[in-house]
């Protein structure tokens, strides 16, 4: 039986072989069939691609759904691409991802079928790959997404998207936050003094902050000091925004030696002391000056360590928790009389504090210790050597791209541009053992922990939290190619030239650094209110008032204008170059004619605040009566506001200050006037500092 | 003496059977029924020209789609992956195919040789064929540079790199080529002209040269004829048959199923595509097309002009004069004669060789010569007459020069290819080092 199979079978074999090899005609005739049919079916393979998977896909997805038809009718089963030739846009994430402007599958988190979430572009405007990076032209899910041989940028992972608003947009955007507190950061921790980070409109990122001048340090501190400061930065103040460079012993003993040895004396240290001396704070003075420094708002930019071990205190200056360690005692007093006798650059304004406020708050400053900082900063001697090399150290590790450094130009381009880190490509990129390989991962790595990547790296590793790495990222992502190179109608940018008040007006408040705080026609620090249009916002008397007397008008705020102790004639050229340079265009006084602002109009107005608009629930008119604290208190807004000023104000406040809390109320011409009258009647002096 | 019998119905009215005649004339008239078997020729000079024609049809409809530009040829190749119905079957069948005409080609030549087909009266084929071996290098080489992606650029880069080490007009030569100094947007341009146009037109032309040649030396080589001076024409009727139904017919079997071949391969590798070509990113190690990277593993051992231009020169060249060689064309037993001073030349050649090659530690390029050295040495001390010995023994000396040339290219390339990586160091094609 076996046998007998095996014969059919070999029977049936040869059988076979004939009739597919038989001869040469059958053999050519069969080779021909197969290839045609391999060749028809090769063709097949297109219908079996993932694109037209997820099309089915889709169309299973929305059959059940009410709107099915319509959603149907706009559905092309096609490949689908935005194309814009000018921008090198073919994206053709579309193909898979049908439902991008399907609104009504808000509901649906299955990818590709997610629409998309509302943005300020049209999807047509820009396509997809500007903004999340990936393989436009690709129609494969591999390709689209991830690196490949072909392609090594993937997808921006969503906590870096916005870095990508930030290839055009070069402003404080609202929707951005990261991206924000990223560029902030990188011009506050002035990691563009060392590398360059060119803007979308060709310009170079600028640092914001001012790192001291350190030309005649050894007046300031001793080298005990600059020796702790050095090796360990956050130990002296846990804000400090120098980073930690990780210097042993030596070389922070060599570096401080250098610096004192650079130092010149500076302007200050010819003045005259006056009849301060330095002298150990007694009981009575400790509470006199900590209600004097209290009182001069000095918070509103140093920091301070209340005694529970929180910070108190604005971020605008160096924390002061633990300056008595830090400064000399003479220099402080110099100091307090002329900050810009020792420092030109310094933001701290020039006070005219007495000889007995001076006093108190140096006693008060040096009180502010903290016996172990120093206790064990024993240096090496400061010999001749050391000086060398402390020098060569300083040139190495570029401390005079911050600081100005006698005898050490700044170095130019010291550390690598930044201007496209965002499109770095892949092979130029140090990966660590273990890491991701992916720019953003590279990126946050570098900035996490500089010398991870290299022993013989300089760059130090500074002081940052997870969040703000983030940011940094994101921000760095955004220094693409193409934001680089974008054409100029793309970016967004509102330009802000540097302003400079002139004259006498003007030397005085650079002297007052009344741009440190305030911020006039695009310049200056955004603590404080814009001045630019405050000649029309204020009343003559009541700012002359005011510059004599700055109480607030917000008691409840830390930080507030201080004193500054201004002399008759300063407080007449300040107020006199106010009222006549910061005035707004648009105060037309023929809007508003003065003399129906009558007792009656007040009345009606009055009726309106309290009733019709309840202003009260925000403002106080009467501290007896009202109790609003959002909004400032008008119990004085007649002495200080302009009639015409208010009455503007009130019937368009964002117009007035763009951004205001201020609601629009679209008040009648006649509403604002009586509203206007009643509020001219308010007259009294606030928190009793009349004269 | 050449078959210049001409069939005597070559005046028939009928076109169709006219047609059919003169195919007949230009392929070849006769053929032995012996020389009808897979075994005898193995198809390759008809596995080339299929190749050939895949070649053409892709080609065309590559054309269809492909910009010369940069950078929207890359774009075309993106596009050819992506939206194209079948583009990547297409491109990648262009691609598969290219290199296996590469390899028939070689193939067909060594074949040729081995077969001792290259005698008097074919000398002039021989030659003519050796001009398409490299018109096949050269199509392929320009063909490389098209997808402009990083493999292609530096691939071209490194290949036109050692075109500029030849002496006086190198640079010129190059500059010539390039359209330029880099490859750019004119070598691209000037790539694309001849790999369509100049190289293609110049290959169909020496093909029917080829073909031509071939019937008028009387047809396909008959192996059994032992002295290549007296190649006669196939000896008797009962013996010979109408060559263009049965040669024909099997050929073309034979071309369906190298092409069925190429298009499985096809369909499961795709060509590769890597990056959008990069001046600035030479990869580590940047390499040429895998049919020169034995060039390329030569200028590793030996400066430009020796290992570019001297070696591939001396090559080429003896490959052309072989047939006029005599002692080649004899095909006379190395050893016969003069043996104490045949062996003293070759002994001193080796040698030279090896302490050549030992000072440069090109100990690839050794083994060839070594085992080349070990059979001779087999041939010349041995007195069998039959057995693989005795084979040896017959072998003359274009014999052992080809042998060692094709085992040194086969060596070089395969070692260039697949062991080599960044900084042309020594990698195992499986990892490690």
């Amino acid at each position: 039986m076996a046998l007998g199979g095996q014969l059919t079978f070999t029977k049936q074999w040869q059988w076979l072989r004939r009739f597919f090899f038989g001869d040469p005609a059958r053999r050519f005739a069969w080779a021909s069939l197969v290839l045609l049919v391999v060749l028809a079916s090769a063709r097949t393979t297109d219908y079996f691609n993932q694109w037209r998977y997820y099309q089915r896909e889709y169309g299973k997805l929305i059959r059940g759904r009410p709107n099915a038809a319509a959603l149907k009718s706009r559905m092309e089963n096609d490949l689908r691409q935005i194309w814009i030739p000018e921008r090198g846009v073919v994206d053709r994430c579309e193909t898979c991802h049908v439902a991008l402007t399907e609104a009504s599958l808000a509901d649906v988190t299955r990818q590709p079928f997610r629409p998309h979430p509302p943005i300020p572009h049209s999807l047509t405007e820009f396509g997809c790959v500007i903004c999340h990076h990936g393989q436009g032209a690709a129609t494969t899910v591999e390709e689209a997404h991830f690196s490949t041989k072909a392609w090594e940028q993937p997808i921006l992972p969503a906590r870096y998207l916005e870095s990508s608003c930030g290839q055009c947009h070069m402003d404080v955007l609202e929707g951005t936050p990261h991206l924000n507190l990223g560029r902030q950061l990188l011009s506050r921790y002035g990691c563009v003094h060392c590398h360059s980070v060119t803007q979308p409109d060709g310009s170079l990122m600028t640092p914001a902050d001012e790192p001291p001048s350190l030309l005649h340090i050894a007046e300031k501190t001793t080298r005990e000091w600059i020796f702790a400061w050095v090796k360990d930065p956050q130990a002296y103040s846990a804000t400090a925004t120098m980073p930690n460079f990780r210097f042993n012993d030596q070389q922070a003993a060599d570096i401080a030696s250098f610096l004192i040895a650079q130092s010149t004396a500076s302007e200050n240290s010819r003045a005259d002391l006056g009849g301060n001396r330095p002298a150990a704070p007694s009981r009575t003075d400790a509470q006199a000056s900590a209600s004097l420094y209290g009182t001069l708002f000095c918070a509103s930019c140093h920091a301070t360590q209340n005694p529970a071990g929180n910070l108190v205190g604005g971020d605008l200056a160096p924390e002061l928790s633990k300056a008595g360690s830090k400064v000399n005692p003479e220099w402080l007093i110099r100091w307090l009389k002329n900050p810009q006798g020792y420092d030109p650059k310094t933001r701290m304004p020039r006070y005219r504090f007495d000889d007995k406020q001076i006093a108190l708050l140096s006693r008060f400053l040096l009180s502010k210790k903290d016996s172990d900082l120093l206790a064990n900063a024993h240096p090496s001697p400061a010999d001749q050597e050391s000086v060398a090399r402390g020098k060569r150290l300083v040139a190495d590790y570029g401390c005079a791209a911050c600081h100005q450094i006698n005898g050490v130009n700044p170095p130019q381009n010291f550390a690598p541009d930044l201007s496209r880190i965002g499109s770095k490509p892949l092979f130029q990129v140090g990966f660590l053992q273990g890491m991701p390989e992916t720019l953003p991962d590279y990126i946050s790595g570098k900035i996490h922990d500089p010398r991870a990547f290299g022993p013989a790296l300089k760059m130090p590793k500074f002081t940052l939290a997870e969040p703000q790495i983030e940011a940094l990222t994101t921000a760095l992502l955004a220094q693409t190619d193409r934001a680089v190179t974008m054409p100029p109608e793309l970016v967004r940018f509102t330009p802000h030239p540097k302003y400079h008040p002139g004259g006498e007006a003007g030397r005085l408040m650079e002297e007052l650094r009344c741009l440190s705080c305030h911020s006039i026609n695009g310049s200056g620090g955004d603590m404080a209110p814009d001045l630019t249009w405050e000649g029309s916002a204020v009343q003559r008397p009541w700012l002359d008032d005011f510059m004599r007397n700055p109480n607030t008008l917000r008691p409840a705020l830390i930080r507030r204008m201080p004193k500054f102790n201004l002399s008759p004639a300063e407080i007449k050229t300040v107020s006199d170059y106010i009222v006549s340079a910061y005035q707004a265009p648009g105060f037309d006084s023929r809007a508003l004619d003065i003399h129906t602002l009558n007792a009656d109009a007040a009345a009606r107005g009055k009726e309106l605040f309290y009733s019709k608009y309840a202003c009260q629930s925000c403002h106080i008119a009467d501290y007896k009566k009202d109790k609003g604290y959002v909004g400032p208190p008008l119990t004085g807004a007649g002495n200080r506001r302009p009639a015409i000023w208010l009455y503007n104000w009130l019937k368009k406040p964002q117009a007035v200050v763009p951004g205001t809390l201020m609601p629009n109320a679209n008040l009648s011409n006649d509403e604002a006037r009586d509203l206007t009258a009643f509020l001219m009647t308010l007259k009294a002096r606030e928190n009793g500092s009349a004269k | 003496m050449p078959n210049s019998q001409k069939p005597s119905d070559l005046g028939v009215r009928n076109p169709l059977a006219r047609w059919r005649e003169e195919f007949k004339e230009i392929f070849s008239a006769r053929v032995r029924e012996s020389q009808l078997g897979f075994r005898h020729t193995w198809y390759l000079g008809a596995l080339t020209l299929g190749t050939f024609a895949i070649q053409v049809a892709t080609g065309i409809l590559l054309m269809l789609y492909y910009h010369p530009s940069i950078p929207q040829g890359y774009a075309d190749m993106k596009d050819m992956q992506f939206v194209v119905p079948s583009g990547v079957l297409l491109r990648s069948l262009h691609r598969w195919s290219a290199h296996a005409m590469v390899f028939l080609v070689f193939a067909h030549m060594a074949k040729a040789f081995y077969r001792r087909a290259y005698f008097s009266p074919r000398q002039l084929n021989w030659v003519v064929g050796v001009g398409l071996l490299s018109l096949t290098v050269l199509l392929s080489y320009t063909g490389y540079l098209l997808p402009w992606d990083q493999l292609s650029y530096w691939g071209t880069t490194v290949g036109a790199n050692i075109m500029s080490s030849i002496p006086l007009v190198g640079d010129r030569l190059r500059f010539t080529l390039l359209g330029g100094h880099t490859v750019n947007a004119n070598a691209l341009l000037r790539f694309y002209v001849l790999h369509t146009m100049i190289l293609p037109l110049t290959a169909i032309m020496l093909v029917s040269i080829h073909l031509w040649r071939l019937h008028k030396d009387g047809g396909m080589y008959a192996a059994s004829a032992e002295k290549p001076e007296a190649n006669p024409p196939p000896a008797g009727k009962e013996e010979a048959t109408l060559s263009y139904r049965e040669l024909l017919l099997r050929e073309i079997t034979g071309i369906q199923v190298l092409a069925l071949v190429l298009v499985l391969i096809a369909l499961c590798w795709h060509a590769p595509l890597e990056q959008l070509a990069d001046p600035l990113h030479t990869p580590n190690p940047a390499k040429a097309p895998w049919y020169f990277t034995g060039l390329q593993e030569l200028l590793h051992y030996f400066p430009p002009f020796i290992g570019g231009i001297v070696l591939p020169a001396q090559i080429i060249l003896v490959l052309i004069v072989i047939p006029f060689f005599p002692a080649g064309v004899r095909g006379e037993n190395l050893w016969g004669r003069n043996k104490p001073r045949r062996l003293l030349a070759a002994g001193t050649i080796v040698a030279l060789l090896s302490v050549l090659l030992i000072r440069v530690h090109a100990w690839d390029a050794l083994l060839p010569v070594w085992i080349v050295a070990t059979f001779m040495a087999l041939a010349a001390t041995g007195f069998e007459s039959d057995g693989f010995r005795g084979w040896l023994r017959s072998k003359g000396l274009a014999f052992w020069f080809m042998t060692w040339f094709l085992m040194e290219g086969v060596v070089l390339t395969a070692v260039g290819t697949l062991f080599r990586g960044p900084g042309w160091s020594w990698v195992w094609p499986w990892g490690g080092n």
